[in-house]
C-alpha cells in the first residue's frame, strides 16, 4: 500500500495543484504502480519510513508472491539503515554496503520462514545483519541456540496476552528509548554501534566498571528489558 | 552410571543468571566466540534469559530506526534483482548451516558444536577427558577461544572441593549435571556463577553425583589452595 501510496505522492507533489481532488490522486495510483522497477526503487528511497505493520506486510507480500516492488520498499528502508549500522561497528563503506545486500538478500529467500506472530521485521532484519558482521568481518561463527536442541528448557507456557505484548514491545522501545536520560541512552548506542568490552566503555568513559554496568542494568530496567534484578 | 532424561532434564529453571552486560553483548553480537558458547549454552537452559535476550534483540531492532540511513554507493538495482531471480531458481535455498552431530541431551547445542564427533552420551564418559588431579579432570575448548581467553569442561569428583582459585579477569560457570555450592548459594544445572578479581571462592561439588561444569575465563586462572599448586602446573594459562 504505501509503496504505492509513497510514489503517487513524489509524483504527484510538483505536478499537482495545491489543492489536490480525490480524483487525480486515485489516477495516479495505477500508472505509477506500473513504473519500471528501478524508477520505483528510486522514488522509494525518499518515501518515509514505513511503521512496523507495513513492514510485516511487506514480508509477507515477498513471501507469497515474489514481489520485488515490496522488496524494493523493504530495500529502500533497511540497506542503508544497515549500511549505517554496520560502518559503525568498523565496516568500510563498500563492505557494509556488500553486507547490507546480503542481508537484503536473506530476507528474499527467507522471507517464507518469517513469522510476524513471534517477531517485528526490525528486529529479524537486526539480527541478520549482526550474524553476516560476525561470519564475514570476524570470522567466526555465532554460538546459537538450536530450537530442535533436545536439551533445551522449554519455555512456561505464556498467557496469551503476554505474547502479544512482547510482539508490541519494540514499538514500546522506540518510544522509551527517547525518554533515557542522556547518558543511558548513549550507553546504550555504544553497547550495540561499537566493538567494545565494558572495561574499555569505562576507560572510555572515564567511569568505573561498575557505573558502566549499574547505568546499563537502570536504562535496561526502565525499558523493561531486565524484568528481575541480577547480579 | 547412566543418567536418564529425567534425572538429567528434570527441567531445572536457573535461578543464578549471566550478568545482564554479557546478555547485551550477546544480543548486539560484541561477544567473544567463547563467551558467546557460554551464553547461548545458558539459554538453551534458562527460559527467562532467553526471554530477555529476545528483547534485547527487539532494541536493536528498534535503535535500528534511529540510525541515519547512508545512501548507498551501487544504484545498480537490475543487478540486484537478477540476484534475485537467480536464488529463486536455486531454489530450495536451505542448506543445513550446521554439521549433523549426534545430539545430546546433556550438552546443549551451543556447545555440543565443539566437541567434535564422539558421542557424547548421557554420562560425558566418552569424552577425552584429562586428569588434572585433586579430584578434577577437564577438557579445553580451544577451538572456540580468542586471545586470553579459555573454554574448558571441568569435571569435579561429587563431594569434592574444588581448589580455592583466583583470577585476574573474570569467570563464568555453568553447571551441566550435578551440582556445587560456594558461598554465594547451591547452583544446579543452568546455573552461571559469576566472579570477578576481588572473589576467592571455594566451590564443593554435591555429595551425591560428579559435578560437570563449563567454564570461561577471560584472564589467568590461579589456584591457591593446599592443591592448588599441582593445578597451576598442569591448567595451561
Ligand atoms: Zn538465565
Amino acid at each position: 500500500m504505501s509503496v504505492a501510496l509513497s510514489l503517487d505522492r513524489d509524483f504527484a507533489l510538483p505536478a499537482a495543484p495545491r489543492v489536490a481532488t480525490a480524483r487525480p490522486r486515485r489516477e495516479r495510483l495505477v500508472p505509477q504502480a506500473r513504473l519500471p522497477l528501478d524508477k520505483a526503487m528510486d522514488k522509494t528511497f525518499s518515501a518515509p519510513a514505513p511503521d512496523t505493520a507495513e513492514l510485516a506486510r511487506l514480508v509477507a507480500v515477498v513471501a507469497q508472491e515474489r514481489d520485488k516492488t515490496a522488496f524494493a520498499a523493504l530495500y529502500a528502508y533497511f540497506a542503508p539503515r544497515l549500511k549505517t549500522y554496520l560502518m559503525r561497528l568498523g565496516a568500510s563503506a563498500s563492505a557494509a554496503e556488500d553486507l547490507a545486500q546480503e542481508a537484503m538478500l536473506i530476507l528474499w529467500r527467507r522471507a517464507e520462514s518469517f513469522d510476524p506472530s513471534q517477531a517485528n521485521v526490525r528486529t529479524w532484519m537486526f539480527t541478520i545483519a549482526r550474524n553476516k558482521r560476525i561470519d564475514a568481518l570476524r570470522r567466526e561463527r555465532r554460538p546459537e541456540l538450536d530450537p530442535n536442541d533436545p536439551a533445551l528448557v522449554p519455555e512456561a507456557p505464556v498467557p496469551a496476552d503476554s505474547a502479544l505484548e512482547a510482539l508490541e514491545h519494540e514499538d514500546v522501545l522506540r518510544d522509551s528509548i527517547a525518554t533515557l536520560p542522556e547518558e543511558q541512552a548513549r550507553l546504550l548506542r555504544i553497547c550495540y554501534y561499537e566493538d567494545k568490552s565494558h572495561r574499555q566503555i569505562a576507560r572510555e568513559l572515564d567511569i568505573p566498571l561498575g557505573t558502566v554496568k549499574s547505568r546499563l542494568r537502570l536504562a535496561l530496567a526502565r525499558l523493561r528489558i531486565s524484568l528481575q534484578d541480577r547480579v | 552410571m547412566m543418567i536418564t532424561r529425567t534425572a538429567m532434564t528434570a527441567e531445572h529453571r536457573p535461578s543464578h543468571h549471566p550478568e545482564t552486560g554479557a546478555l547485551v553483548d550477546y544480543a548486539a553480537g560484541t561477544t567473544s566466540q567463547a563467551a558467546g558458547v557460554m551464553i547461548a549454552s545458558h539459554l538453551a537452559l534458562c527460559p527467562v534469559c532467553r526471554g530477555e535476550v529476545a528483547r534485547l534483540e527487539a532494541l536493536g531492532g528498534a535503535m535500528l530506526e534511529e540510525l541515519p540511513p547512508t545512501p548507498l554507493a551501487s544504484a545498480d538495482i537490475d543487478a540486484l534483482l537478477a540476484r534475485l531471480d537467480k536464488l529463486d531458481a536455486e531454489r530450495p535455498s536451505f542448506a543445513p548451516e550446521r554439521q549433523p552431530v549426534a545430539a545430546s541431551i546433556v550438552i546443549p547445542r551451543p556447545l555440543r558444536d565443539y566437541l567434535g564427533d564422539v558421542d557424547v552420551g548421557g554420562d560425558l564418559t566418552a569424552l577425552p577427558w584429562r586428569k588434572l588431579g585433586g579430584g578434577v579432570d577437564e577438557i579445553e575448548i580451544r577451538q572456540a577461544a580468542g586471545h586470553g581467553e579459555h573454554l574448558r569442561l571441568l569435571r569435579i569428583k561429587a563431594g569434592s572441593t574444588v581448589p580455592r582459585h583466583t583470577h585476574d579477569g573474570n569467570e563464568m560457570v555453568m553447571v551441566l549435571a550435578g551440582g556445587f555450592t560456594d558461598a554465594s548459594g547451591h547452583y544446579l544445572r543452568g546455573d552461571v556463577g559469576v566472579s570477578d578479581t576481588r572473589v576467592h571462592h571455594t566451590p564443593v561439588a554435591d555429595s551425591d553425583t560428579n559435578c560437570v561444569c563449563l567454564s570461561y575465563t577471560d584472564g589467568p586462572l590461579r589456584f591457591t589452595g593446599p592443591v592448588g599448586w599441582i593445578l597451576n602446573r598442569f591448567i595451561r594459562f
